[in-house]
């Protein structure tokens, strides 16, 4: 921001008489101002104050005016700031020496009040916008790292559905094809293989889904709007929309929430969301064996909440469970019916919890079974 | 003694595919990870394995890294498939000793490619083994 009252001139001449005036006139105008009598004191307070602007005498006793500016551009903090030369010397060669150095302007003295402060004015306007400009150079630096990161991760994603998709693909076609052309299958064969290529078209349809579930999910605001709800209300929504799924597979799908009528203060949207995402993927890589169960569970303890969604599936190898929720580059993975997996939900489920102040763990066992964890905290 | 081929893919179609395949040559064993191809090899004596790369828990790559480092099945033809294929994927199962990298679209565009590669591999090996 361009306030100029604000700035700080260093004021360097070894004349007392000269700071004084000077001083006087920048004092008027609103200015802060440090003043040197020599050039290594000039360089320690630039150092120390870092002055958005420098008025620099050249005739010192000891470091003149051109030495002090040569010291002063090779130190990064203070490359940039502005430096005025002031001298009583007249003559051209000083003047080109002074730009030579990195000087900006020139003022001769005796100083002309009014000159001496547009000059200045100038100068700030210049550093000021100069900074501005830099600011903007930064934050579109970032911003262009930061879409490139984004970038990959679309690619990433790209590459993981790409796989996914022609997987199913070449399996349809080619199944299509055998049975087209060969006169060797029995019907039993046919039957299956007709079951294989239905199964392998519900998968294409779902990994759509997903995907399609993702974009809409992303056009939600990620700022958090907050209610008061009843928590077995939005569980039962819950439920409901994934009984389906069970009653196909066989899985028993319960719930409890403790208290009955707990009352919480959450944004029902996204915790619904990171409920549903929890709940189809333990139904999805949950086999159907006729025992197999899935089971969400809200507890209350102390201001806290404590959910928990457990499935008596596949598992999680270790070495996967790490990459749970650093990402989405995660690995996909193929259901108990062969649903596709492609790792999203996930990154959205921790994202949500997160915006949250709420944490998400994993407990997991090989051929076991899988325990989600949420816990939001003062939602009670 | 009939000639044993384990096929080691996530994806039922494929199981299919290749079974059509190889039916009237050899004697097709199907496994679904890597687990299960671990104890088919145990169980059985397996004349070629042909691998997907993608699978959960183990990969195909995987598999064949831990089996070229075992005596007992390092001279067993090892063929990986892969439905995306790249070049680093490719140098990476011959660094690891493959013996063929196989487009998977080969098995709806060029089956009787795959049944010669798979024939031939067989064919080398048990020509190579039995003069030892």
């Amino acid at each position: 921001m361009l306030i100029p009252e604000k700035s700080l001139i260093l004021l360097v001449d070894d004349t007392q008489a000269n700071l004084r005036l000077l001083s006087h006139v920048l004092k008027k105008e609103g200015y802060n101002y440090l003043e040197a009598t020599n050039g290594l004191e000039a360089i320690e307070l630039a150092e120390k104050h870092e002055p958005d602007l420098i008025l620099l005498d050249i005739m010192m006793p000891g470091l003149d005016g051109f030495e002090v500016i040569k010291r002063i551009k090779k130190i990064d903090l203070l490359s940039d700031v502005p430096i005025i030369f002031l001298s009583s010397l007249t003559e051209t060669d000083d003047k080109v020496q002074g730009f030579k150095y990195g000087g900006v302007d020139y003022i001769t003295k005796p100083f002309q009040k009014e000159e001496t402060l547009a000059r200045i004015r100038t100068h700030l306007k210049i550093r000021f916008l100069q900074k501005q400009l830099n600011d903007r150079i930064k934050v579109l630096r970032d911003r262009e790292v930061q879409l490139s990161r984004l970038n990959q991760k679309k690619d990433d994603l790209v590459r993981m559905v790409s796989h996914d998709i022609k997987n199913p693909l070449t399996g349809i076609i080619g199944l299509v094809k055998l049975m087209r052309d060969s006169d060797k299958i029995s019907a039993e064969e046919q039957t299956q293989m007709l079951s294989v290529i239905e199964e392998s078209g519900t998968n294409l349809l779902n990994l759509v889904r997903e995907v399609l579930d993702r974009e809409s999910n992303k056009m939600e605001t990620e700022e958090i709007e907050y209610a008061d709800i009843q928590f077995s209300d939005l569980i039962e929504r819950v439920i409901s929309m994934n009984k389906a799924k069970a009653v196909v597979k066989n899985i028993s799908l319960t719930y409890s929430v403790t208290p009955r009528k707990l009352k919480v203060r959450i944004d029902p949207n996204k915790i619904e969301i990171v409920i549903n995402n929890l709940v189809s993927n333990a139904l999805k890589f949950t086999p159907s064996d006729g025992k197999s169960k899935v089971h969400a569970d809200v507890k209350r303890d102390g201001n806290d909440l404590i959910i928990s969604v457990t499935d008596t599936g596949i598992g999680i190898p270790e070495k996967m469970q790490k990459d749970l929720f650093k990402d989405t580059k995660k690995l996909s993975r193929i259901g108990t019916s062969g649903e596709v997996g492609t790792g999203l939900g996930l990154d959205i489920v921790q994202l949500y919890v997160e915006l949250h102040g709420g944490e998400i763990w994993v407990e997991s066992e090989i051929d076991k079974g899988t325990t989600f964890f949420i816990k939001l905290p003062e939602v009670t | 003694m009939d000639t044993k081929v384990l096929v080691v893919d996530d994806d039922m179609p494929i199981h299919f595919l290749l079974k059509n395949l190889l039916k009237d040559d050899f004697t097709v064993l199907n496994a679904h990870n890597v687990r299960e191809a671990k104890e088919a090899l145990t169980e059985h004596q397996i004349s070629l394995i042909l691998s997907d790369i993608h699978m959960p828990e183990i990969t195909g790559l995987e598999f064949l890294e831990s089996l070229r480092k075992q005596e007992r099945y390092n001279q067993i033809p090892f063929l990986i498939m892969t439905n995306l294929p790249t070049v680093e994927k490719e140098q990476k199962a011959f660094d690891l000793g493959a013996e063929d990298f196989i487009k998977k679209d080969l098995l709806i565009n060029n089956k009787d490619k795959v049944l010669h590669i798979i024939r031939t591999k067989i064919e080398t090996n048990s020509n190579f083994s039995s003069t030892d």
